[in-house]
């Protein structure tokens, strides 16, 4: 008996579903296919029907209705242009501050290390907390910085009931708590760099902007690389703060396409609609990790 | 003697302003936690608002204990606590196996799996909140722990750290526990897991912070409010009149006290090394 099952296990398929090695790998299969896999299918699968949640036994297919939809849905498109001026206003903005900062400080030294704290001090608050409290900060009537203004002889602002001005805000707020773990992943590369390669640079005679072109930048290429991707990814996620600020207005200029997405499958309990876009977005992301991979590739 | 050139000078003055727009808001959170509302009025747009009043010290923990019994903070101080432990303990266990299982056993069409894997990590759990809804509703898990926590565990992307961890563990070491005749299981817990506490320390942490933060899915999930967590309840809190600003700084204080120490505590396992965790 025991031959058999060791001949088993030596081979193939059948003999790694019977032996115990198979259970070190289960329940992160069953969950990660409950969860994530069958999510996903079924977000497929609904978009090319019109179900609506109280009617859950009355769904028919209705092709690529939904897609259409979202084609001429004027919301959809609205939502799909935010999250793109979202990822214009925060990725370049805060690749480029916590390169800046980074340098700024990257050099080990008492006063520094104050400074890299205090940097650091917005990414431990968690993003409900960050949200509420620039919510009070900036508040129209209490909030510092209105009263600020008033006193310096400005006008009061509107910062989140202003159309003009609700998603450079929010901008701000994430840019706000971002900058601080990225300078740190740029810092923790630029001290890696040894300080030999400024020295030659000197005797060379090069002045400071030719050694960060040409040691700076192409010694930390990667992280830089990495920062980029994970801000990039990580702004088209946004859900929370638009939901918490100002959920997704005023007129719908601060709603992303995942707070839109959510919204029409919780409020307007619209999930055939909502899971059509949750594909197109995922789509997207598909593209943005296809368009990275050649980035990196390149390199 | 060059220390004192034009652009150090500008230098310092550039940090300094870094730090007080980096600051200014976490301050004035904390120190307005602790003085009354008729204060926080009065001293708002000047200094006074970002130093805590040292003559009053007997009265700055007030806005704490009116806030506790006006909101039941406590329950829901409790409630992020175990909702936090139980996914921390369920990703860690289940991740890790997976994880240690793709690095180091022999499993058919492994190189299927791990890229399947790596093809998951593209797609956020916020994009599919809906489905994983629908799906969490028919099981009946909505308001319960399950119902919250069994969606967070398994995560492609732990897995795969856990496997370029458990990677790099020499093979010599395993197979010398297998001749002495220990089971996968055994070497797995009395040699693999207790050489690899960095790696363990630094998923749970991350893992900690993100549910601790989480704030949508624990919307959908529960609509008793009495298990909602600090991120819900603390929001319901700031939108709950009449609303006592004072209060309202208290329980963000106290939404981020935990994390607070947790960063302390495990500073060394999350602080960016010379890597990119890896990925290229």
């Amino acid at each position: 008996m025991n031959k058999i099952r060791r001949r088993i296990n030596k081979h193939g398929f059948l003999g790694f579903i019977l032996s115990s090695k198979c259970l070190f790998l289960l329940p992160a299969f069953i969950l990660i296919g409950v969860f994530v896999i069958y999510p996903l299918l079924l977000a497929v699968g609904y978009s090319f029907t019109d179900y609506y949640l109280l009617k859950p036994n009355d769904i028919s297919f209705v092709g690529f209705e939904n897609y259409t939809e979202i084609a001429q849905d004027k919301y959809a498109k609205q939502s799909f242009v935010n999250s793109t001026k979202y990822v214009i206003f925060i990725v370049p903005l805060q690749v480029a501050l916590s390169l800046f900062l980074a340098i700024l400080i990257a050099k080990k030294s008492k006063v520094n290390t104050f400074f890299r704290t205090a940097f650091f001090s917005p990414y431990i608050l968690s993003i409900i907390v960050v949200s509420l409290l620039w919510k009070n900060i900036l508040d129209p009537e209490l909030g510092i910085v209105n009263v600020f203004l008033a006193e310096l002889g400005f006008a009061k602002q509107e910062f989140f009931a202003n159309p003009d001005l609700a998603l450079q805000t929010i901008s701000f707020i994430i840019l706000w708590q971002g900058i601080s773990f990225q300078m740190l992943i740029i810092m923790a590369a630029l001290q890696e760099i040894p300080s030999s390669l400024y020295e030659a640079a000197d005797i060379e005679g090069a002045n400071a902007w030719q050694k960060f072109r040409y040691i700076t930048v192409p010694s930390i290429k990667d992280q830089l690389v990495f920062v980029l991707i994970v801000v990039t990814t990580g702004t088209f996620k946004i859900i929370i703060e638009p939901l918490v600020l100002t959920n997704g207005g005023p007129q719908g200029s601060t709603s992303s396409i995942l707070l839109y997405m959510f919204e029409q499958g919780t409020r307007y309990r619209q999930i055939g609609y909502s899971s059509a876009i949750t594909v197109v977005f995922a789509l997207l992301l598909i593209l943005i990790a296809f368009v990275q991979r050649k980035l990196v590739k390149e390199e | 003697m060059e220390k004192f050139n034009v652009i150090n000078f500008l230098k310092i003055l550039l940090l300094i302003a870094f730090t007080i727009l980096f600051l200014f808001p976490t301050v004035w959170m904390f120190v307005s936690s602790t003085k009354s509302v008729a204060e926080i009025a009065k001293e708002i747009g000047t200094i006074h608002s970002f130093i805590p009043n040292f003559s009053n010290m007997s009265s700055w923990l007030d806005p704490y204990k009116e806030m506790f019994s006006r909101f039941n903070f406590g329950l829901h101080f409790f409630n992020s606590v175990l909702y936090s432990c139980v996914i921390v303990f369920g990703s860690l266990v289940v991740n890790s196996l997976a994880g240690y299982a793709l690095a180091t056993f022999d499993i058919p069409f492994k190189k299927y799996i791990t890229a399947t894997l790596l093809i998951l990590i593209i797609f956020p759990f916020q994009s599919v909140l809906i489905q994983i809804f629908i799906i969490i509703n028919e099981m009946n898990l909505t308001n319960t722990v399950w119902g919250l926590a069994l969606p967070h565990i398994g995560s492609a992307f732990n897995i795969f750290l856990f496997m370029v961890f458990f990677k790099k563990i020499p093979k010599e070491l395993r197979e010398s526990a297998y001749m002495d005749g220990a089971s996968d299981w055994q070497i797995f817990t009395k040699i693999a897991v207790p050489i690899s506490k960095p790696i363990f320390m630094t998923i749970g942490i991350l893992v900690f912070v993100g549910s601790w933060n989480d704030y949508v899915w624990p919307l959908m999930v529960f609509t008793e409010t009495n298990k909602y967590p600090l991120s819900v309840a603390v929001n319901i809190m700031n939108e709950t009149k009449p609303i006592y600003l004072n209060q309202v700084m208290a329980g963000l204080t106290v939404t981020t006290i935990p994390i607070l120490f947790v960063y302390i505590f495990g500073q060394k396992y999350i602080m960016p090394q010379n890597s990119t965790t890896g990925i290229k």
